[in-house]
């Protein structure tokens, strides 16, 4: 997918970058979350909510990808509804740029495990 | 503020570009499935949102339902809408032909239960329910059971409900107090009290079927002793009529943000001791049943958030170009722009339409993958899919995470329009995020480290 973008040509340029920073990022905690859980009963846990945020909105920059690859083609092939499949392009390109880069930043996160969770105690959390 | 109108143009793209209709079109079960049919579906489906479902919205959002001596009445509108609900077959699209249901995949279905809870999210909570029995009875009724009850579930004329919560036992069904004894004729005899429950009494249908999860004499603590009966509200005779009431009652009912419309019952079984029950899946599988639809009820929860979401898309952009607020740059003194032309408006209908296109393909996809799950001929596709499905379902549902940022233009729209009562609207947003807030699922988190890697791997695959 990443190539394909990277091969369809401008407007597609800047979406196959921030894909394949996104999908990278993604294998990173993933590769994270699969080598430490089983060794730390709370890194799961504390990871999961920024990893389910991750996963979901990456997920979701990758289906917009793919529906604008999709438009591209059929605007090529002769659709003449313009104006809905160049919305598609449009909002994948702005989905990728503004908000999956802050699902690519979550692998910081992700990755850091439990420790900050529960250096505080419960007086100081009460307090 | 307009009535909701379906974007049937993005659904369409949806179904044939992500999902592939066409594909799922060829598998046993979903021959109804092809993009001519599917486009006239959707297009009456539409039709049905805006001008049956949508109108009384609000006004019934602002009666409530009300309940006098456990007899409860919707607000106006809500029977009639309902009957035409059940005559259009909308209750049962997705249910197998052999219950008269439409069969088509849940892909297409998911489009539809979309429409509905734009336009009528209290509404739809009722169908929402009954699907949840439906699949019970198809995975664990038994042939007589499924004879008896199904083909009147399928079509809506009879409704259902979920019971598993009270009120010392929420998160942790496995507190449950209910109890079924055994009864000479194999039947049990119910008794206890159940809260929240969604269309717990009602005159939408002649019967409603309420699913019930009780405690068998010298069943197991927690969630293993656990079983799962079928309450009828109104007995059924051999010959398929409708005969005793039974001995259960609405007790009260709840006043639910964003939901009036929708009766959310304390139901109590059993007063008189002569509450009968016929247990569904085998002593102590309680839970395992309930989970069979647990999978289903959590995609509808993801569209129920992104429905909401496009609902409330839908009223700010209509806003933005309206209201006028403040100079645009290069405006004579004086003028006022409509606030669609300030950057920071555009920054958040652009947020909310990219992550609504975004959320319907992930749920759609979803669908697709169960619809796969469960009708591909191949036994790799099968579990392929299912596994998939395993991966989506999480995500679907946690459409409140990526969907949060909504709340900010929301917030705006509706400071500014107080005045023009929006009230039940914005309380129906609240409720969409409180909905979303009870779906988390860290429980599934495990699977996923498994799932995962396949993912991300067929992702980058070129």
């Amino acid at each position: 997918m990443v190539q394909e973008l990277a091969q369809t040509g401008n407007e597609f340029t800047a979406m196959s970058l921030h894909l394949g920073l996104a999908v990278s990022a993604l294998k990173e905690a993933t590769d994270w979350l699969y080598t430490n859980a089983p060794n730390d009963p709370n890194a799961a846990p504390a990871g999961a909510t920024p990893y389910l945020r991750m996963f979901s909105t990456i997920v979701g920059g990758y289906l917009l990808a793919k529906s604008a690859l999709k438009a591209k083609n059929l605007l090529a092939a002769g659709d003449s509804d313009k104006g809905f499949l160049s919305a598609k392009i449009i909002t994948a390109n702005f989905f990728v740029a503004q908000i999956m880069p802050q699902a690519t930043a979550l692998l910081g996160p992700v990755t850091e495990g439990a420790d900050t969770l529960f250096a505080i105690t419960e007086e100081q959390l009460s307090a | 503020m307009g009535e909701y109108v379906a974007p049937l143009k993005d659904m369409r793209f949806v179904l044939n570009n992500i999902v592939d209709l066409n594909a799922l079109s060829k598998l046993e079960g979903f021959e109804h499935a092809e993009s001519d049919v599917v486009d006239a579906v959707l297009e009456e489906a539409g039709k049905f949102a805006t001008n049956v479902l949508s109108p009384i919205n609000k006004s019934g959002d602002l009666q409530g339902s009300q309940v006098k001596d456990a007899v409860v009445t919707t607000p106006d509108g809500w029977v009639d809408a309902y009957a035409q609900f059940v005559e259009g077959g909308w209750n049962g699209i997705s249910a197998p032909e052999e219950f008269d249901g439409g069969g088509l995949p849940s892909a297409v279905a998911l489009a539809t239960v979309e429409m509905w809870n734009s336009a009528n999210l209290a509404f739809s909570l009722c169908p929402l329910l009954t699907q949840g029995a439906i699949e019970s009875l198809l995975a664990h009724g038994t042939e007589q059971q499924q004879q008896t009850y199904l083909k009147k579930l399928v079509s809506g004329e009879w409704a259902a409900t979920m019971n598993l919560t009270e009120s010392q036992a929420g998160s942790d069904v496995g507190a449950l107090r209910s109890k079924a004894e055994p009864a000479e004729d194999g039947s049990w005899r119910i008794s206890g009290q159940k809260i929240f429950i969604t269309y717990g009494d009602h005159e939408l249908s002649e019967n409603i079927i309420h699913l019930v999860l009780a405690r068998t004499p010298g069943a197991p603590a927690g969630t293993r002793g656990i079983s799962l009966f079928i309450v009828p509200k109104f007995l059924v005779n051999d010959d398929g009529s409708l005969g005793a009431r039974n001995d259960l009652k609405c007790v009260s009912l709840e006043e639910k943000i964003g939901i009036h419309a929708s009766p959310t019952a304390v139901m109590s079984y059993g007063d008189e001791g002569n509450c009968v029950g016929y247990l569904i899946g085998g002593e102590n599988k309680g839970m395992a049943c309930m989970f069979t639809m647990m999978n289903s009820a959590r995609l509808n929860v993801g569209v129920q958030g992104l429905a909401i979401a496009e609902r409330a898309y839908q009223q700010a952009v209509e806003y933005a170009r309206e209201r006028k607020q403040g100079q645009g740059p290069g405006m004579p003194n004086g003028e006022m722009a409509p606030i669609i032309n300030h950057a920071d408006v555009r920054r958040m209908l652009m947020t909310m339409k990219a992550n609504i296109e975004a959320m319907r393909c992930l749920i759609y996809l979803n669908g697709e993958c169960l619809d796969k799950a469960h009708h591909h001929p191949d036994e790799t596709v099968r579990a392929e899919s299912m596994g998939m499905a395993e991966l989506l379902t999480p995500m679907s549902k946690a459409g409140r995470l990526i969907l949060g940022s909504n709340w900010h233009l929301l917030a705006y729209k509706y400071t500014v329009a107080w005045a023009l009562s929006k009230r039940p609207v914005l309380a129906n947003i609240i409720a969409m995020l409180v909905f979303c807030q009870f779906t988390r699922e860290p429980t599934a988190f495990r699977r996923w480290i498994l799932l995962a890697e396949n993912w991300v791997l067929t992702a980058v695959r070129p």
